[in-house]
């Protein structure tokens, strides 16, 4: 299979269940909301070391946000439900609520299930937080040195998708890098899509397992060009010399699928020899997402 | 179901049973026969109203009925819409559901309401939203919308519930409020939330701050822009949008009290 001139692999990507929440941050003007949102998500990359996967969604001008204001939806991913809360208390909490003129609220409207959020934080108020309703929905204000923090009680979550993937595989280091480049400008413009790693890149990407019996994850060394002689299992081509890896984290299987098909086809230029995806016969997730069905 | 008033009854007609939760079950037949209170003496509905069936799924009653009250007592699902004035104790008691009236209402609107929505689009009388004499708590939840102008003791001794006026207040609104919120776009009357313990008051126009509150700050609180679009989606109040990004003075009180509660005021 052939993308222009870049091969390929018939093999799928192996990704799996997460829970996902919505955070709309707002504030005054959009210097402050995105300075909240980038705090927010940073060491975010991986569940493996971080207990979570965030980045931002989208900017979101005044018409769209609740109280009218400038602001970013974030999107934030981890294993399961409980941790998912654990994450946001301690991030909006940290990042969000010491950000001057920040306000906090619930993204996904059709939620069914939801996780105690601005309940938890209100006891910073120490007693002189002030709950309100509106429209049956309940607002916690918390009072801060510039006015009041305003948060949702509740925050929606769903089950969603994490751990989509392509590895690019580039003849240098200059291609590959402009290939992964334009991969994730054209990924980043679709909604409810996040790519947690520095700039949508992965350069370690990871096994399974380790040698060290410590260790549940290590390099993904079949994709590593500077053992191409050593290791007899190398998945790296003679003219490779260069492979990076974007991860996809979606608030559904389709997410994924688009966000993929979108990258692979950008990233299929001139100096990118091969394209496959990461997968650990099945062991590590529920979905399989085979590059056949993207071209 | 739509009900259609066709005798002014000649004392005051206590009509408990009109709320969805009884009639919906019911024919027109059936509903005819329903029983009512004139004065003491029990009669038909079908002695005040014509029964018929709707093809809309609420219940529809239309007419002059400043002598009827407690209609939607006790709701707790449903919809009403009353075409026309209405009287005295609306919505009683109701935990739940939705009563639309286009026209005024009399006093004593909501006694003891713990869930649902209210929405007038006229004025209301004396003591909406009120506990009753003798009471530390009268309403303990939902919402109420006047478009128009409230005489006195709007809220008082209420809990948890929202209240928003288009116009003007009478006296002591807000007084003994336990929680909850109470916005009125018009003058407020003398002794706003004396006794207040928590909850918010919040004034577009003139207020007589009581000596017992404190004053705080001037800021923009971010609640009340999240609170003003909710009216403009919700209600016809017409407003300046200037209330929106505006600043408000900040009040603690009642110091009689636990003056935990806040007047937020609107500063021109």
């Amino acid at each position: 299979m052939k993308i222009k001139n870049t091969q390929i692999v018939d093999t799928y990507a192996e990704a799996f269940l997460m829970w996902s929440a919505e955070v709309i941050i707002t504030a005054e003007n959009d210097d402050w909301a995105l300075a909240a949102a980038q705090a927010m998500t940073g060491f975010a990359t991986s569940v493996i070391g971080c207990k979570c996967e965030a980045g931002i969604n989208q900017k979101l001008s005044a018409k769209d946000t609740p109280d009218g204001r400038p602001g970013y939806s974030v999107l934030v991913f981890t294993i399961d439900k409980e941790s998912l809360a654990k994450r946001l208390i301690e991030r909006i909490g940290q990042c969000v609520m010491t950000c001057p003129t920040t306000a906090c609220f619930s993204g996904y409207d059709d939620a069914e299930e939801f996780i105690n959020v601005g309940g938890a934080l209100r006891y910073f108020g120490d007693g002189y937080q002030i709950s309100k309703k509106i429209n049956n929905i309940r607002f916690w204000r918390i009072p801060v040195f510039d006015g009041e923090f305003i948060i949702h009680e509740n925050f929606g979550v769903k089950k969603s998708v994490g751990g989509g993937n392509f590895y690019i595989l580039g003849e240098d280091s200059k291609s590959t890098l402009k290939a992964v480049k334009d991969a994730i400008d054209k990924m980043k413009q679709i909604q409810g899509v996040i790519l947690p790693f520095p700039n949508g890149a992965v350069r370690s990407g990871s096994k399974i397992g380790s040698k060290y019996k410590k260790l549940i994850a290590s390099t993904n060394h079949i994709y590593c060009p500077t053992l191409k002689g050593v290791i007899k299992d190398s998945l790296v081509p003679e003219n490779v010399h260069t492979c990076l890896e974007v991860v996809i984290d979606a608030v559904s299987e389709e997410k994924v699928i688009e966000a993929m098909k979108v990258g692979i086809n950008a990233a299929s230029q001139d100096g990118i020899i091969q394209i496959t995806a990461g997968n650990f016969d099945g062991k590590l997730g529920q979905y399989k997402i085979f590059l056949k069905d993207l071209i | 179901m739509k009900l259609k008033l066709h005798t002014q009854p000649e004392v005051p007609l206590e009509a408990e049973s009109i709320t969805p939760d009884v009639l919906n079950k019911l024919k027109p037949k059936e509903v005819e026969k329903v029983k009512l209170f004139h004065g003491n003496r029990e009669v038909n509905l079908g002695d005040f109203f014509n029964v018929s069936k709707s093809k809309l799924d609420l219940l529809e009653v239309e007419g002059d009925m400043f002598k009827i009250k407690y209609i939607g007592a006790n709701m707790s699902s449903g919809e009403i819409l009353i075409n026309g004035n209405i009287g005295p104790h609306l919505g009683s008691a109701m935990t739940g559901g939705f009563i639309k009236v286009n026209g005024d209402a009399g006093d004593w609107i909501a006694p003891e309401m713990s869930g649902g929505r209210i929405h007038i689009t006229g004025n209301g009388g004396h003591c909406i939203a009120s506990a009753y004499r003798g009471a530390s708590t009268g309403v303990s939840g939902g919402e109420i919308i006047i478009e128009g102008n409230v005489k006195n003791e709007l809220g008082h001794g209420m809990s948890n519930a929202t209240i928003i006026v288009g116009g003007m207040c009478g006296d002591f609104t807000g007084v003994n409020l336990n929680s909850g919120t109470i916005l009125t776009f018009g003058e407020m009357g003398i002794r706003t939330g004396a006794g207040m313990k928590r909850g918010t008051i919040i004034c577009m126009d003139n207020l007589e701050i009581l000596p017992t509150f404190s004053y705080d700050c001037l800021y923009s609180p971010i609640y009340l822009k999240l609170f003003f679009r909710y009216i403009r989606d919700k209600t016809k109040i017409k407003f300046d949008e200037k209330f929106i990004d505006g600043k408000f003075h900040r009040w603690s009180g009642d110091a009689i009290e636990m003056n935990r509660g806040e007047l937020l005021v609107f500063s021109a």
